[in-house]
C-alpha cells in the first residue's frame, strides 16, 4: 500500500496549523479557574470581593452564576460545574476570573477568599468502602456494580489440578496530551456563543454546554478540532463551561488554555484498579473456571466510570474459553482525582491481570505458556467473552501465531549474557471491543455532497486530535467514489456543519467513516451519474466517476465544476448504528480487533532497572486504510503503554497530586523506547465479512505491560504483579534469593 | 531559577545577570596542565569543549547525563554546582575540583568538597569564578547516574569514583561519592579509609557494602525509597570497583 | 506561575533581535518568558507550549543556532540574537527538507509537539548530517511526543539525512 501523506500535515509540519489554544480575538480576556485547596472539605464562605477590586479583573463566576444546572457528566452530571457547600477532590472549581491578562487573572484567584472545613480524606476504595466513611454522593460510594456468570465456578474449581491467584494492582495514568486544555469562547452579536474547544464528540459538548447555560443547543455551535492530543481525556467537558459563563457575563471573547499544573489537577485519568484473579486448569492445560473481582478507583465524579468497568468486566476472560466464569466488579467514589475515558477503556486493566495468570497457570503445570494459551484461545465461530455472538474472525488465533514465530525467532537470537544485565522476552495476546457496546445509543452518520464550486464533500461529526481520522476520511472517500483527494472538501470539528456521527471514540471513527461510505457511495454515484447524463447526453451505464470529474471509457467528459454548475447541490446522507451484537446483551461488543506482543527486556542487577529493547505488535483489525497511520497508531500506543508498564504513576497523597508536572509524572523519551518498533498487520478478514476496516486507535496499548511483565519473569524469575515495575521491587525480589549470582 | 517561578516562588526583587561576562565563559588550560572552566561556560559548551573530551572525558559524560541539549546549552556548570544537587558535582568531587571564588577582598579558592560540606560561599556576595580540575587525570574515573527513565530525567541515584593503584596492586588514592535526588553528593570518605593501601579481594568488597549504604545516608521520596538509594548506590560502586580489579 | 503586586511597577525594557531574519523591537515586562513574547506579542503561534518547565521541549527555538526552550528563557535574554522559530523554515511556496521527511514517514500525528521536533532535528542535521542512533537518541532526549512513540520521528530523521 502506497503511504498517503495525511491532509493536514503540511500545516502541522509548518507549524501554521492554528490550534484552538493559538487562537486569539479582538477585545479577548483572559480567564482562570480557582480549584480547591482540599480534596474534601465544606465550603464555609466563599468571597470574590478583593479580587473583583483588582483593575483589570472584568468578570468573576461562583457558583450563583450558574443559570441552569449546575452539573456535568458525559452519562450522569454529577460533577458540580462550580461548588457549592462542598469540595470532593482538588480539581473541584469554586469560581473563574476573566480578566485583561493572565497575570490580572492569576493574582485574583490569590485574592479570592474561601473558608473550608476540611472534611476526612477517603484516599482510596477500601477507604470509601468503610462502614464510617462519610457518603461523597447521596447515592453512597458505590459508583457501579457489574458482573458477569457463566457455569457452576466452585464445581469448576474443585475439578482443577491447579489454581492459580494473584492480586494485580495498576497505576492512574494520566493521558500527557502534549496540549492541555483550552480554546477561546465567543459570544457572537446574535446572542449566540461559539466555543473553540477541543472535544471528541462536539454534539454532547453542546448538549451538556445547553444544559448548563439553559441556552438552546442550536444557540451554540462548537468547533473542536485540531486537537493536540486527547486519547479519551478531552471527551468529557473540561474547561467549556467557565470560558461559556464568562463570556456571557462580559460579551467578550475569552480565552482559557490551563497550564500543565492545572491540567494534571483538573483533569481525568485512567482508574487504578486492583484485580484479583483465581483460575484454574485442568491437567490437559484447558482453563475450567476463573474468578476476577475488581475494585476501580473512579475519584469524585462519575463521568464514564460505569461503562469502563462493564468493559473491563467483559473482557476478564480476554479471547480465552472458558466452561465457568464468575467476574464481578466495583467501581468506588474516593476523593482523588477523576478517573475517566482513555484509550484502552479497562482493557489495558484488566489483560494485564489475565495474560499475567496465563504465564502463572502455564508454570504451574509445566505446560509452555504459548502451548496453553493455544489450546484455550478462541475460535472464529466461538461466542464472544459474553456468550454474544461476534462478528466472526480469526483474529485471535492469527495474532497469536503470529506473536509465536516473533517469540521464537527473538529467543534465538538473544543477546550475550553480561556480568550486571539479564535479558529475557515475554509474550501476550487480547482482543478488545470496538464501539460502545449493545444497550448503548451509539449513533453514527455522515454527509456526502457535491457542492455548488464542485466540491466532493465529505462531513462527519467526528474530531481530530492526532489520531489521523482526516487521512482516514480521505483514502475510504477516495476509493469509495473513484475520485482523487484534490476533489474532496472534507468537513469535520464544527458542529454548525457537520452531521452527528457520534463520538470519536472506542476505536469506532475509522470503522464507522467505512461503514458510512458504503452507505452514501450508491445513491451518490447514482445521482451523479444521472446529473451527467443528462447534461452529456451519454448514457448513465457509460459513465463512471473518476479523479476529477465523470469519465468514459478512460476519458474525463465532465468535470465535477461543471456537473455542479447551475444546479442545486447534490446531498446523500445516512444515520445509521454501530453494528452490535444481535444478542440482547448489556454493553457487550460485537466487532473486536486482536493483538499479540512480544516484548524483549533488559534488567539491570545493579539497579533493577528496566529496559524495554524490543517490541513487536501484530495486529488483526482488517484492512489497512492507511498505512502511516495504522502503524502511528499501533507504535504510538505501544509506547504510550510501555510508559504505562515501567514509569507512568500519578501518585496521590491524601487526595494530593504527588505529581505536578512533567519532571515527575514520568513519560517515556526517545531513550525508553526500542530504536525500531515492529509490527505485523494481518488484514484478512473472513469473505462473508463486510464490517470493512476495525479502527486501531485503542488496541496497541492493551497487552504491552503483561507481555513486559512476562519478559521479566523469563529475565530474572520474578513476577511483576504491579504497575509501574518498581526497579526496587525488582532489586528486593533478587535480594529475595531469585537470583543469586553476582550478588554483593 | 526560573523553575522555581513556575512552582510559584516569586523572583528576588532585583536580578543581577551575569551573562555577560565573558572571562566566566571559558575554557583553558593553565600553566601546570589543569584545565580551569569558567563558571558561566554553559553546560553543553563544557560538555563538548575539546580540553574536557580530552583530557577529562568523564566531565564530559557526566555533563552529558543532566537534562537535555536545550537545557544544557542554557544552564551553566557554575550554577549546576551552587544548586547543590546537579549531577555535574559527584564527578567533580572525586576529581578532587578547586572553586575560586570572587569576593570584596579578592579572589578566594577552595575545595569543593569544602564548599559543599557547608554549602555557603566564602563570602557574602561572592561569586563563583571558575572551576579547575587537576590534569592529567592519572587514576581511572567511573560516574553513573539513575533516573525514574533513561534519560531527561532528575536522578535518583549518582555515584562517581576516582581510584589510582600502586604498583603492587593496592589502592593509592580513592574517591568515592554518592548522591541522588535531594541528596547532595557527598564524598564516602569512612569507605574510602578503608580501602587505602589494601588491595581489592572479592571480600573486602563485599565488606564495603554495609558501609557504603550508611555512609552514604541518602534519603527517599515517594518515588524511590532511601534503602533503594543505598544499595544501588553501593551496588554501582562495588561492580566498578569489582569491574576494573 | 504566581506574580507579585510589585511587578507591575517595574520597568519595561526595550529588546531587539531578529526574529527568522526579521528585525523586531519591543518593549517587555523583564519578567516575559520568550515563548510568551513569541506566540502572544507577535502571534507566533507555531512555538507551542506545554509544561512550561523545560521538561518537553514543544517551545524549542533556535537561538543563534543552538536549541533552547523558550519557557524558560525571559524575553529580555533574546536581545541582539538571531532567534528561528519552526515559522522560519518554510515559506509559502517551499518546506524545508526536513519537514518533508516528516510528512513522508509519519514523523507526526496530533502535530503538537512538531515543531519542536522540527527545530531539534534542524538543530542535529546541521552540525552532524549523518547522526548515528546515538546520536538520534541524543539530539532528541529532550522532546517528548506522546502520540507517535518516536518510530516515525526517527524515520523523519534519517529520511531527511539520506535525502
Ligand atoms: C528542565 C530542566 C532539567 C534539568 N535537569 C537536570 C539534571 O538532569 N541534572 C542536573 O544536575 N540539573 C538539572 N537541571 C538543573 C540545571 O542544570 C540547573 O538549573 C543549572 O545547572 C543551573 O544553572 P543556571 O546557570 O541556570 O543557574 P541559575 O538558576 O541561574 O543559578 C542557580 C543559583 O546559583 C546562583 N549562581 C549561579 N551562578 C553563579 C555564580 N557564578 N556565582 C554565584 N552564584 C551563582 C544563582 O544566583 C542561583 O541562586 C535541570 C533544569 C531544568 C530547567
Ligand atoms: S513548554 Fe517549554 S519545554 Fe515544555
Ligand atoms: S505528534 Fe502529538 S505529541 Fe507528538
Amino acid at each position: 500500500m502506497e503511504k498517503k501523506i495525511r491532509p493536514d500535515g503540511r500545516e502541522k509540519v509548518t507549524g501554521r496549523l492554528k490550534y484552538l489554544t493559538d487562537l486569539t480575538f479582538p477585545e479577548m480576556l483572559w480567564a482562570k479557574v480557582l480549584r480547591s485547596a482540599y480534596p474534601h472539605a465544606r465550603i464555609l464562605s466563599l468571597s470574590t470581593e478583593k479580587a473583583r477590586k483588582l483593575p483589570g479583573v472584568r468578570a468573576i463566576i461562583t457558583h450563583e452564576d450558574v443559570p441552569a444546572l449546575n452539573g456535568f457528566g458525559i452519562v450522569t452530571p454529577d460533577q458540580p460545574v462550580l461548588c457549592k457547600d462542598v469540595v470532593r477532590y482538588v480539581g473541584d472549581a469554586l469560581a473563574a476570573v476573566a480578566a485583561d491578562s493572565i497575570e490580572i487573572a492569576a493574582r485574583a484567584l490569590e485574592l479570592i477568599e474561601v473558608h473550608y472545613e476540611p472534611l476526612p480524606v477517603l484516599d482510596s476504595p477500601e477507604k470509601a468502602l468503610a462502614k464510617s466513611a462519610p457518603f461523597l454522593h447521596p447515592g453512597g460510594n458505590v459508583l457501579h456494580r457489574a458482573g458477569f456468570q457463566k457455569g457452576d465456578i466452585q464445581a469448576a474449581f474443585s475439578q482443577c489440578a491447579k489454581i492459580v491467584e494473584e492480586t494485580y494492582e495498576v497505576p492512574r495514568q494520566l493521558h500527557a496530551y502534549m496540549e492541555t486544555e483550552g480554546g477561546v469562547i465567543v459570544p457572537e452579536k446574535d446572542g449566540s456563543l461559539t466555543v473553540y474547544v477541543g472535544t471528541q464528540h462536539g454534539f454532547k459538548d453542546r448538549f451538556q454546554l445547553s444544559r448548563i447555560l439553559g441556552m438552546p443547543e442550536e444557540k451554540i455551535r462548537i468547533i473542536s478540532s485540531p486537537m493536540g492530543g486527547s486519547f479519551g481525556g478531552k471527551d468529557e467537558l473540561n474547561i467549556q463551561p467557565y470560558g461559556a459563563l464568562l463570556a456571557l457575563a462580559t460579551g467578550r471573547p475569552v480565552k482559557i488554555h490551563q497550564t500543565r499544573q492545572e491540567s494534571m489537577r483538573s483533569s481525568i485519568k485512567r482508574h487504578p484498579m486492583k484485580i484479583t484473579m483465581k483460575t484454574g486448569v485442568d491437567q490437559t492445560g484447558r482453563l475450567r473456571a476463573h474468578q476476577t473481582t475488581i475494585t476501580a478507583d473512579t475519584g469524585a465524579y462519575a463521568t464514564l466510570g460505569p461503562a469502563i468497568l462493564d468493559f473491563a468486566v467483559e473482557h476478564a476472560c480476554g479471547p480465552y474459553i472458558i466452561d465457568a466464569v464468575d467476574t464481578k466488579g466495583l467501581s468506588v467514589f474516593t476523593n482523588n482525582g477523576v478517573s475517566g475515558e482513555f484509550r484502552g477503556f479497562g482493557g489495558n486493566q484488566i489483560t494485564f491481570a489475565l495474560e499475567g495468570q496465563m504465564d502463572r497457570l502455564a508454570a504451574a503445570i509445566g505446560m509452555d505458556a504459548l502451548e496453553l494459551r493455544r489450546l484455550n484461545i478462541r475460535r472464529k465461530e466461538d461466542p464472544g467473552p459474553l456468550g454474544q455472538r461476534i462478528a466472526p474472525t480469526n483474529g485471535a488465533l492469527e495474532v497469536l501465531e503470529s506473536a509465536a514465530r516473533v517469540y521464537h525467532a527473538k529467543k534465538q537470537h538473544m543477546p550475550k549474557r553480561s556480568t550486571w544485565k539479564r535479558t529475557g522476552t515475554g509474550l501476550a495476546v487480547t482482543m478488545h471491543g470496538g464501539g460502545l457496546g449493545f444497550g448503548r445509543m451509539d449513533p453514527a452518520g455522515g454527509r456526502l455532497s457535491l457542492t455548488e464550486n464542485g466540491k466532493v464533500e465529505i462531513a462527519f461529526g467526528f474530531e481530530e486530535a492526532g489520531q489521523g481520522i482526516l487521512a482516514v476520511i480521505e483514502a475510504v472517500t477516495t476509493e469509495a467514489l473513484g475520485c482523487k483527494k484534490e476533489d474532496l472538501s472534507i468537513v469535520i470539528g464544527d458542529t454548525a456543519f457537520v452531521p452527528s456521527s457520534g463520538s470519536t471514540t472506542a476505536s469506532r471513527g475509522t470503522s464507522m467513516v467505512w461503514h458510512s461510505l458504503q452507505r452514501l457511495k450508491g445513491p451518490f454515484i447514482k445521482q451523479l451519474l444521472q446529473g451527467a447524463a443528462q447534461r452529456t447526453g451519454i448514457e448513465e451505464e457509460e459513465l463512471s466517476i473518476g479523479p476529477g470529474g465523470i469519465w468514459k471509457e478512460g476519458r474525463c467528459m465532465l468535470s465535477f465544476e461543471s456537473l455542479a454548475a447551475g444546479k442545486e447541490p447534490i446531498v446523500v446522507s445516512t444515520q445509521f448504528d454501530f453494528p452490535v451484537s444481535p444478542d440482547p446483551i448489556d454493553s457487550a461488543h460485537f466487532l473486536y480487533t486482536y493483538s499479540g506482543v512480544v516484548a524483549q527486556v533488559e534488567v539491570d542487577l545493579l539497579t533493577g532497572k528496566i529496559k524495554v529493547t524490543e517490541l513487536h505488535q501484530s495486529t488483526a483489525a482488517g484492512p489497512v486504510v492507511n498505512e502511516l497511520g495504522y502503524r502511528g497508531q499501533i507504535e504510538g500506543g505501544g509506547v504510550m503503554a510501555l510508559g504505562y508498564t515501567l514509569m507512568e504513576d500519578v501518585v496521590m497523597k491524601e487526595g494530593q497530586y504527588a505529581t505536578e508536572n512533567l519532571d515527575s509524572y514520568l513519560i517515556p523519551g526517545i531513550g525508553d523506547v526500542p530504536f525500531q518498533l515492529e509490527l505485523e498487520a494481518i488484514e484478512t478478514l473472513p469473505l462473508e465479512d463486510h464490517y470493512g476496516p476495525r479502527g486501531v486507535g485503542e488496541i496497541g496499548t492493551v497487552a504491552v505491560a503483561p507481555a513486559v511483565a512476562n519478559a521479566i519473569y523469563d529475565a530474572i524469575g520474578f513476577r511483576v504483579s504491579c504497575l509501574p515495575v518498581k526497579p526496587e521491587a525488582v532489586l528486593q525480589s533478587m535480594e529475595r534469593g531469585i537470583l543469586h549470582e553476582n550478588r554483593f | 531559577m526560573q523553575m522555581q517561578r513556575e512552582q510559584g516562588v516569586s523572583f528576588p526583587p532585583h536580578l543581577i545577570s551575569l551573562e555577560r561576562i565573558q572571562e566566566l565563559a571559558d575554557i583553558e588550560e593553565t600553566v601546570d596542565g589543569s584545565i580551569r572552566i569558567g563558571a558561566l561556560t554553559d553546560l553543553e559548551s563544557c560538555r563538548t569543549h575539546p580540553l574536557v573530551r580530552r583530557k577529562c572525558p568523564i566531565l564530559s559524560e557526566a555533563i552529558g547525563a543532566i537534562a537535555s541539549p536545550a537545557v544544557r546549552n542554557r544552564g551553566t556548570i557554575g550554577g549546576n554546582v551552587l544548586y547543590g544537587v546537579g549531577d555535574a558535582i559527584p564527578v567533580l568531587l572525586a576529581l578532587d575540583a578547586r572553586l575560586s571564588w570572587f569576593c570584596e577582598n579578592g579572589i578566594r579558592s577552595e575545595w569543593i568538597n569544602d564548599y559543599l560540606s557547608k554549602q555557603e560561599a566564602p563570602a557574602k556576595a561572592a561569586i563563583l569564578t571558575d572551576i579547575t580540575v587537576a590534569s592529567p587525570v592519572k587514576g581511572r574515573c567511573f560516574f553513573r547516574k539513575i533516573g525514574r527513565r533513561e534519560t531527561f530525567v532528575p536522578s535518583v541515584v549518582t555515584v562517581a569514583m576516582y581510584r589510582e593503584m600502586t604498583d603492587r596492586h593496592t589502592i593509592k588514592e580513592i574517591r568515592m561519592v554518592a548522591g541522588g535526588g535531594v541528596n547532595t553528593p557527598r564524598r564516602l570518605k569512612m569507605c574510602e579509609r578503608e580501602l587505602i593501601g589494601k588491595e581489592l579481594t572479592d571480600d573486602l568488597i563485599v565488606s564495603l557494602s554495609a558501609g557504603i549504604k550508611e555512609e552514604a545516608a541518602l534519603i527517599g521520596d515517594v518515588f524511590a525509597s532511601a534503602d533503594y538509594r543505598r544499595t544501588v548506590a553501593a551496588n554501582l560502586l562495588l561492580a566498578a570497583l569489582q569491574s576494573d580489579r | 506561575m504566581k506574580t507579585d503586586s510589585k511587578r507591575e511597577e517595574t520597568e519595561m525594557i526595550q529588546v531587539s533581535f531578529q526574529l527568522n531574519g526579521e528585525p523586531v523591537q519591543l518593549t517587555v515586562s523583564p519578567v516575559m518568558r520568550a515563548v510568551d513574547l513569541i506566540r502572544n506579542e507577535l502571534g507566533q503561534t507555531g512555538t507551542k507550549i506545554s509544561c512550561g518547565i523545560g521538561r518537553c521541549g514543544a517551545c524549542s527555538i533556535l537561538l543563534n543556532g543552538r536549541l533552547a526552550v523558550s519557557c524558560l528563557t525571559l524575553a529580555y535574554q533574546l536581545e541582539g540574537i538571531s532567534v528561528e522559530t519552526v515559522e522560519g523554515l518554510s515559506d509559502q511556496s517551499a518546506i524545508h527538507p526536513i519537514q518533508e521527511a516528516f510528512l513522508e514517514e509519519g514523523g507526526f500525528q496530533c502535530g503538537y509537539c512538531t515543531p519542536g521536533m522540527v527545530m531539534a532535528a534542524k538543530c542535529l542535521l546541521d552540525s552532524n548530517p549523518k547522526p548515528s542512533e546515538a546520536a538520534i537518541q541524543e539530539a532528541f532526549s529532550g522532546n517528548l511526543c506522546r502520540c507517535t512513540g518516536y518510530g516515525g520521528i526517527i524515520r523523519s530523521v534519517q529520511r531527511a539525512c539520506s535525502s
